[in-house]
């Protein structure tokens, strides 16, 4: 029988980073993947947001407009809810690992992961829109010293292309992208080349536990014998985890993104306005983000959907009116109740290991993700304290409760 | 040729419209890499640039080689100008107007951005 | 310009123009249903039946071929009887929504209409064969060609080579013949049976094998040389075709006989081998798709043009490649098999209508069967690809990096698409999923349905940010040039 110290399920972004990691520290692991339509990984901008997701911004205020509209919150609640500071400094610590992860994963993969330091704009385009700017200028979790106010005549200035019904923008300072697809592709190949064994179109059909812990995989492949098993199932992490008959509250929240044909450079940061978000990649693709929907595992990109995006991409970047949609596509997000990820061992059931329920920010924390698992397996000390994003029996009943 | 030649000043000397038979929509003029060239209501702007002899209508982005009417249909790409200022567009599904500014189109083609 | 709101409940929605989608919408409103019917040209007709642009106008009396008159014939009995039909011309499907939603666009507005049923009459592209040069200016696909020269009437070129299979490559060289292009030669790669006298004879009374019988005698009175077992090896040319190579192929594949290749000088090529059915919205539909050797991906349908998914119904060379006569046949099915569905018209009297077109297209079936096995493609032609020739054109994939994707372990279009960019360009693989699937499955030894294809993604065809944005209802308004396919003179 085939086995490996460690088994990770799951081909994300977060499953190869672990990968890499586990490998970098030379402990024996296998990747299995099976792939499947509607990865979040595919279907993410590659925005590296950590003050700008943390306070609401991205997805998180289209979606509170959204709520806005629909009537489900009042219309006067313009701050979207604030995560915890405990994930601000977790996603910044993760953030800050970008620079010299992406040359070390150039150098043992050969894939350039395209990281870019861009800062991220919020644009105000109303009196709602300027109140809510001042209560993350006056009150952002790591003060202000990141965070530019800018004028619309420096708008103007720093985004000519960016339109002049504008009341302003703040400029996050460390918020920046990368392109999300060859992140992947590199944590997954410096692996490899790093000695992991990397088993893709490949399903996991079973969990074996043995008194209480983790022994093996089925897979269509045949077993395969491990003493820790990683779940970094993405939206179908709950589906995995019942095999080992741990539960986890993680459901798909779709989101629709739309990218144009590749135009010149054309925008200098990422922006953030209530309607969708802007990046455009390196290759002159600019990405346009995104819905919050709960949907099951459903695919289907809407018509309602491309008119939302595409109306608030015109309203940010009018010229765009005549640009034309490559593609439209959406990706399930694995959506937890308090947005935070689950990661770490569970009571009950040892060798297996969460790392799970990333929501919109999988991209931006895989490489501390990644760097705690290994951690975990190798019993060191932690590099951040796992305490907040431990499945605890609290989280449990919370996101039942809600 | 020679019969089409006379009365043609500038660019648009030569004609390869067919001429007998056919009365076509109003003439007009397109202003093509800066020369106006005749053109007829009705006509596309693929039709009305083949018309003055020429058929490379851009170049691509990789190896920088010359395009031109392939598909005429549509489908495949290959004839897209800068119509206007917006670059990509198929000169094969697209009606010459009077006025109308075409430029050959270089690689992903140049946007100018009005805000 | 004027006003108008598009209609979004409707019962039947025909996509495409053609003949197929005309036959269609005509029984649909025979049947006294609210049917809309999307074309992407400015005036419906499709490729075949492709008008002349409104303001021109013929000046004598045209000398119509068969195929005109066929095409005429159409138009009358549209405008004679579907004027309730909503025509949304210039307006093209992005994509097929759950719930039988069509989304639609044009260049300024975009809009759902919701339907009981859908007739996807999208019709069919030439099938792209590369070769060293292809993608030179001055090479065009032969329906391309001809539908140009017959809507414009623009020469493309001054000294022509036709190279293909199936009798359009014929009409194409009198078509050039007669604006006054010199057409060189047309060089037939197989050795075809329709035209041979006896065949002809045996079929003298179908239409069809009427306008191929005259239009082999065109060509021999224009004193066009008509060449079997013959293709085009390579176009030459800095920036446009100046040259070209050419030569005979092995009769039973294809394969080019290079030793005895010459060069001649000719401005123009046509390339055309055959066909291939557009089943972009089939397959996002998620229609059960077969694979025919001879075309390649086909959507499954009963006799009266239904696909496996209910309420969505395939009719015309989108659906298979029969040609012009038997799409019409088809459309007037489908529209007659839809009404039936939404109980327009009793079972027995759609019965009535639909066992005529029935009838005609089980006469033309073995005739048709024996044309498409004549211009089925052989892989032979493949050998004509060096490795510096671009396979993809809009993404400017080599040969060469095709290999090499496959030496590393790729195994279907899916993953080619990945490693290469191979079909990732505006074209959505159009042009080189045909060539490149059929490489595969000979060079890997694999079925086609594990070589795959590549899955269309809405949308579909281009679309703009700003005709997205503006997305209407019925109850909106919209400032619309485009939607006047039928000049109110043709309707009186």
């Amino acid at each position: 029988m085939k086995s490996a110290d460690v088994i990770v399920v799951g081909g994300g972004v977060i499953g190869c980073a672990i990968t890499y990691y586990v490998a970098k520290k030379g402990i024996s692991v296998t990747l299995i993947d099976k792939p499947k339509r509607g990865r979040a990984t595919s279907a993410s901008a590659g925005g590296l947001w950590p003050l700008g997701e943390s306070i609401g911004l991205g997805c998180g205020v289209i979606f509170h407009r959204a709520l806005i509209e629909k009537g489900l919150i009042p219309e006067d609640s313009h701050v979207p809810p604030q995560l915890p500071k405990s994930f601000l400094d977790f996603a910044i610590q993760s953030n800050e690992m970008f620079p010299a992860l992406a040359n070390e994963l150039r150098e043992i993969s050969g894939i350039d992961c395209e990281y870019e330091e861009t800062s991220l704009l919020y644009l105000m385009y109303d009196e709602g829109d300027v109140a809510f700017a001042n209560t993350l200028y006056g009150n952002c979790p790591c003060g202000n010293s990141l965070i530019d106010w800018l004028t619309p005549e420096e708008l103007a200035k720093a985004e000519p292309n960016v339109t002049r019904k504008v009341q302003g923008a703040l400029r996050f300072n460390g918020d920046n992208q990368l392109n999300p697809y060859a992140l992947a592709d590199a944590y997954r190949e410096a692996a490899r080349n790093l000695g992991a064994d990397i088993i893709t179109h490949t399903e996991v059909t079973g969990i074996e536990i043995d008194y209480g812990r983790v022994t093996g995989v089925e897979t269509g492949a045949g077993p395969i014998s491990c003493n820790y098993l990683v779940n970094a199932a993405g939206a179908w992490a709950a589906h995995i985890g019942k095999m080992a008959g741990v539960e986890i509250p993680v459901y798909p929240v779709k989101g629709q993104i739309v990218g144009t044909e590749t135009l010149p450079k054309v925008l200098s940061a990422c922006i953030s306005t209530n309607d969708c978000y802007l990046a455009q990649k390196n290759h002159g693709e600019i990405i346009i983000g995104s819905t919050t929907e709960e949907t099951g595992f459903d695919v289907e990109v809407t018509p309602s959907a491309m008119k939302s995006l595409s109306a608030g991409a015109v309203r940010a970047l009018p010229f765009l009116k005549n640009v034309k949609v490559k593609r439209v596509w959406s990706g399930l997000r694995p959506g937890t109740q308090d947005e935070l990820p689950i990661l770490g061992p569970v009571e009950g059931t040892e060798g297996y290991l969460n790392a799970c329920g990333h929501f919109r920010t999988g991209i931006l924390t895989s490489p501390i993700t990644g760097l705690l698992i290994s951690e975990m397996v190798q019993g060191d000390s932690l590099s951040y304290p796992v305490e907040p994003f431990l499945l605890s029996k609290e989280r449990l009943i919370h996101s039942y409760q809600s | 040729m020679k019969d089409l030649k006379e009365n043609r000043p500038g660019p648009s000397e030569s004609d390869h419209r067919v001429n007998t038979g056919i009365s076509r929509g109003a003439e007009i003029e397109l202003i093509v890499d800066g020369q106006p060239i005749r053109a007829y209501e009705g006509e596309t702007v693929a039709a009305a640039i083949l018309a003055t002899g020429r058929r490379a209508l851009r170049t691509t982005s990789e190896t920088g080689e010359m395009r031109g009417l392939y598909c005429g249909i549509g489908i495949c790409f290959d004839c897209v100008m800068i119509i206007d200022d917006i670059p990509n567009v198929r000169t094969c599904q697209t009606f010459v107007e009077n006025g109308m500014v075409v430029e050959s189109q270089k690689g992903e083609g140049k946007w100018s951005v009005k805000t | 310009m004027e006003r108008k709101n598009i209609k979004d409940f409707q019962d039947i929605v025909i996509i495409g123009g053609g003949p197929a989608g005309i036959t269609a919408a005509i029984e649909a409103a025979r049947a006294g249903v609210q049917c809309t019917l999307i074309d992407e040209a400015p005036r419906i007709g499709g490729q075949v039946c492709r008008q002349k642009p409104k303001n021109f106008e013929a000046t004598q009396k045209e000398n119509s071929n068969a195929e005109q008159v066929r095409g005429q014939k159409l138009l009358d009995e549209f405008n004679e009887i579907a004027e309730p039909v909503q025509v949304l011309s210039s307006t093209s499907v992005l994509n097929l929504q759950k719930n039988k939603e069509v989304l639609w666009a044009s260049d300024r507005a975009s809009g759902i209409i919701r339907a009981k049923q859908i007739i996807i009459a999208t019709g069919a592209y030439e099938r792209p064969v590369p070769f060293p040069g292809w993608t030179l200016p001055g090479v065009m696909t032969v329906g391309g060609a001809k539908s140009f020269i017959k809507t414009m009437l623009v020469k493309p070129g001054q000294r022509a080579v036709i190279s293909g299979t199936g009798p359009l490559i014929v009409s194409t060289a009198n078509r050039l013949h007669e604006i006054g292009v010199e057409v060189l030669a047309v060089l037939e790669a197989g050795t075809p049976p329709w035209s041979s006298k006896s065949f002809l004879k045996e079929w003298e009374t179908a239409d069809f094998a009427r306008e191929i019988a005259d239009d082999l005698r065109e060509l021999k009175q224009n004193k066009i040389p008509l060449l079997f077992n013959h293709a085009v090896f390579e176009a030459h040319g800095e920036n446009e075709v100046t040259g070209i190579t050419y030569g005979p192929v092995d009769a039973d594949e294809w394969i080019p006989l290079n030793g005895q290749a010459k060069k001649i000088a000719a401005d123009f090529v046509a390339v055309g081998f055959g066909f291939i059915p557009n089943t972009e919205l089939t397959q996002i539909a998620g229609c059960q798709h077969d694979f025919d050797p001879g075309i390649g991906w086909v959507v499954e349908r009963d006799k009266l043009m239904q696909t496996s998914v209910p309420g969505i119904l395939a009719a015309g060379d989108g659906a298979g490649i029969s040609g012009a006569i038997i799409a019409e046949e088809e459309g007037r099915i489908a529209g007659i098999k839809a009404a039936e569905n939404i109980q327009a018209i009793p079972a027995k009297e759609a019965k009535n209508r639909y066992d005529r077109p029935l009838g005609r297209i089980h006469s033309f079936e073995k005739f048709r069967r024996a044309l498409n096995e004549a211009s089925a493609i052989r892989s032979g032609l493949l050998q004509l690809i060096q490795s510096e020739t671009l396979v993809c054109r809009c993404e400017e994939v080599a040969f060469s990096e095709v290999n090499q994707a496959l030496d590393s372990g790729v195994g279907d279009l899916q993953s080619l698409k990945l490693f290469t960019r191979l079909g990732m360009g505006p074209c959505q693989g159009r042009n080189c999923a045909p060539s490149m699937g059929m490489y595969m499955c000979h060079t890997l030894n694999r079925p086609p349905e594990e070589v795959g294809h590549i899955n269309p993604r809405p949308p579909i065809k281009p679309v703009t940010l700003g005709a997205l944005a503006k997305m209407v209802n019925e109850k909106e308004t919209i400032e619309s040039d485009s939607f006047d396919a039928i000049n109110k003179e043709d309707i009186l």
